[in-house]
């Protein structure tokens, strides 16, 4: 069942300036953002992410500090092109969509500084007979990437929720082979009246009842524990990305941890760093609202 | 050439100078010297990754060429493993960011065991940064690592912000004369004291670490600060306080690094605080310090490390000089 392109790839992250390509709204909080860079293209596997400036590379501009943390959409190795889909959240991606709009009016400097690909992707869960994936905010691209890439036997079902339809990324812009889209909107302007929980539940009780599917849940916290418990009551396997803050992104500030029921291999801390140890994890693994157990 | 008229070998007859530089390996002698001293230590470059911003150094090997730098400082090291604050424990501010990790470490077994055999195979110097709670566990940790050959010194850590009394040997002359006093005959290796901005009178301090027997002194650690969520009037991290460092702290971490140098005389000064370019390096190296740690820019921009001893080694022989001696102190207030 598990298959080669999803193994967790090497530690071996580069560090480059990417091009931008092109830039399109595809929701009214999605944007589309493809960049130039070959050797992350050829490197990134589903569920891995990118440390991206939002500013041009100047050492006298020092605001926003930090780069931020976006996870892969896609990547083409042949074209040499890696394609990310971030949600407007605050002042870093705000600024990047203007860098981005600037430097492809030809307004300022072209290449943004990136580092990636980073963490440990998605693998498929093994002895499932179906895949959910259950996303919303800036989750969606890692599912989006994973079901795009897997090759894994079993139906596909990807759940993606937001607000209303018109916070919805583009069909197209998300589409992955032989997947079926579930779309829901908290406010029922499209697809599913409900959250994304509410969602996962009406498929495992309607078209996949009986069935025993492999969860893969990316996107906000409150959604992720949801759906975390979901798998625990129904005895399914899961895997959650987590999303935190992030300075560096490769495991050396220690700002992004999250605690585990197990000492670590190399520190023996119970911490663990979502962007060094993870992002994704078994919610089981977990301690406290992840897996419903307290830490030893 | 300039630079070696003023080292006063202008007598030499140009024919004979060519021949002996023929002679060293890849021309060395018409390269600047980037080597600086600190303490028993000769450093490659001046440039050293801060502690707690660069792991234990083969985090960042895949991007930043190690060979670089004169030394990568640890994260800190406490006696017992420490899990740190909750989160979150950071945040991004104006130019700069808090932290409260709350020196997060594995303790000394685990480190001794798990680190220091990564940390041998490093192709720079390592400097173990040293927290403790009391003048014992400080000295313990010395004790033991004196032996092991992959450390070749200690930066000694009286200045974190983030944890209760971590400020007290930075903050008090007597206890921190009495720290150093005390750590002097653990080790034969060099004991860096990384001094606090967060006092009333660094040169005061400054004095009392030397005066206890440190060989050489880093500053500064973070700036004291907190940020407030308004929609929930409640604090942006776990800890409430956070050290703050980046570009933002520059200025403060400059003056302290003046007064220090000014009232220790002779003793090497590691700067420390938000260099984001060489032109930062220089503005340290001006007002005395004899070599810059390079911090929160390793998460926006790590090759910096890999670019700053070429930079420096340009800008020396632009301005004709052989070594960093003309620069350090050069400062004219």
């Amino acid at each position: 069942m598990n298959y080669a392109a999803c193994i967790a790839a090497p530690k071996d992250f580069l560090q480059r300036r990417a091009e931008p390509l092109a830039q399109e709204a595809v929701s009214s909080r999605y944007f589309l953002l493809t960049l130039r860079e070959p050797e992350i293209a050829r490197r990134a596997r589903p569920g891995q992410f990118v440390m991206l400036a939002c500013r041009p590379d100047d050492p006298a501009s020092c605001d926003p500090l930090l780069p931020r943390p976006l996870a892969v959409l896609d990547a083409d190795p042949a074209a040499g092109t890696l394609a990310l889909l971030y949600f407007q959240a605050g002042r870093g991606t705000a600024l990047l969509h203007r860098t981005v709009s600037d430097a492809l009016a030809g307004r300022s400097g072209a290449a943004l500084r990136i580092i990636g690909p980073l963490g440990n992707g998605f693998t498929a869960l093994e002895k499932v007979d179906a895949h959910i994936g259950v996303g919303g905010g800036s989750g969606v691209a890692p599912l989006v990437f994973f079901f795009r890439r897997l090759k894994a036997q079993g139906e596909r079902h990807l759940i993606l929720a937001a607000r209303s339809a018109e916070q919805l990324a583009r069909a197209d812009c998300v589409a992955a082979p032989q997947t079926a889209l579930h779309e829901a909107t908290d406010d029922g302007t499209r697809g599913f009246r409900g959250n994304a929980v509410g969602a996962l539940a009406a498929l495992l009780d309607g078209p996949l009842a009986g069935r025993k599917p492999g969860l893969y849940v990316a996107g906000p916290e409150p959604m992720m524990e949801a759906a975390a418990l979901v798998a625990r009551q129904r005895g399914l396997p899961c895997r959650v990305s987590l999303e935190a803050r992030m300075a560096c992104g490769v495991g050396v500030c220690r700002s992004c941890v999250v605690e585990a029921l197990t000492p670590h291999a190399h520190s023996g801390l119970y911490r663990r760093a979502i962007c060094q140890d993870g992002p994704v994890f078994d919610p089981a693994e977990l301690a406290g609202v992840w897996s419903g157990v307290a830490r030893p | 050439m300039v630079g070696a008229e003023r080292k006063g070998v202008k007598h030499k007859p140009p024919a004979l100078r060519r021949l002996r530089r023929d002679r060293l390996p890849g021309y060395a002698a018409r390269m600047p010297d980037l080597t600086s001293r600190l303490g028993n230590l000769t450093l490659a470059t001046p440039f050293m990754a801060a502690s707690g911003t660069f792991g234990y150094g083969s985090e960042y090997a895949p991007i930043v060429d190690l060979a670089n730098l004169g030394a990568v400082v640890t994260k800190s090291l406490s006696v017992a493993p420490r899990e740190g604050n909750p989160t979150p424990r950071i945040w991004e501010t104006s130019a700069g960011m808090l932290n409260a990790i709350g020196l997060e470490n594995c303790g000394l077994d685990v480190f001794i065991e798990k680190k220091v055999p990564e940390l041998a195979k490093l192709p720079t110097k390592v400097l173990v940064n040293v927290v403790g709670n009391s003048i014992e566990e400080y000295a313990e940790i010395c004790t033991r690592l004196d032996p092991i050959e992959a450390v070749d010194g200690f930066e000694i850590n009286i200045s974190c912000p983030n944890v209760k009394h971590g400020c007290r040997f930075a903050s008090d002359a007597a206890d921190c004369e009495r720290l150093f006093k005390a750590l002097k005959p653990t080790t034969k290796k060099l004991l860096l004291a990384k001094l606090s901005p967060n006092v009333t009178d660094v040169a005061e301090i400054a004095r009392a670490a030397v005066e206890g027997g440190a060989q050489a002194l880093s500053l500064i650690n973070t700036l004291l600060g907190m940020a407030v969520d308004v929609k929930t009037r409640r604090p942006r991290i776990a800890n409430v306080t956070g050290g703050l460092s980046g570009p933002a702290i520059k200025p403060v971490a400059l003056r302290c690094v003046w007064q220090a140098a000014r009232a220790c005389p002779g003793v090497p000064v590691v700067g420390i605080g938000g260099i984001r370019s060489l032109e930062d390096a220089l503005e340290f190296f001006m007002v005395g310090a004899c070599a810059v740690q390079v911090g929160t820019t390793n998460y926006l921009d790590p090759d910096l490390l890999n670019r700053l001893p070429g930079e420096l080694d340009a800008w020396l022989k632009a301005e004709g000089y052989a070594d960093l001696k003309p620069l350090v102190g050069s400062f004219k207030a």
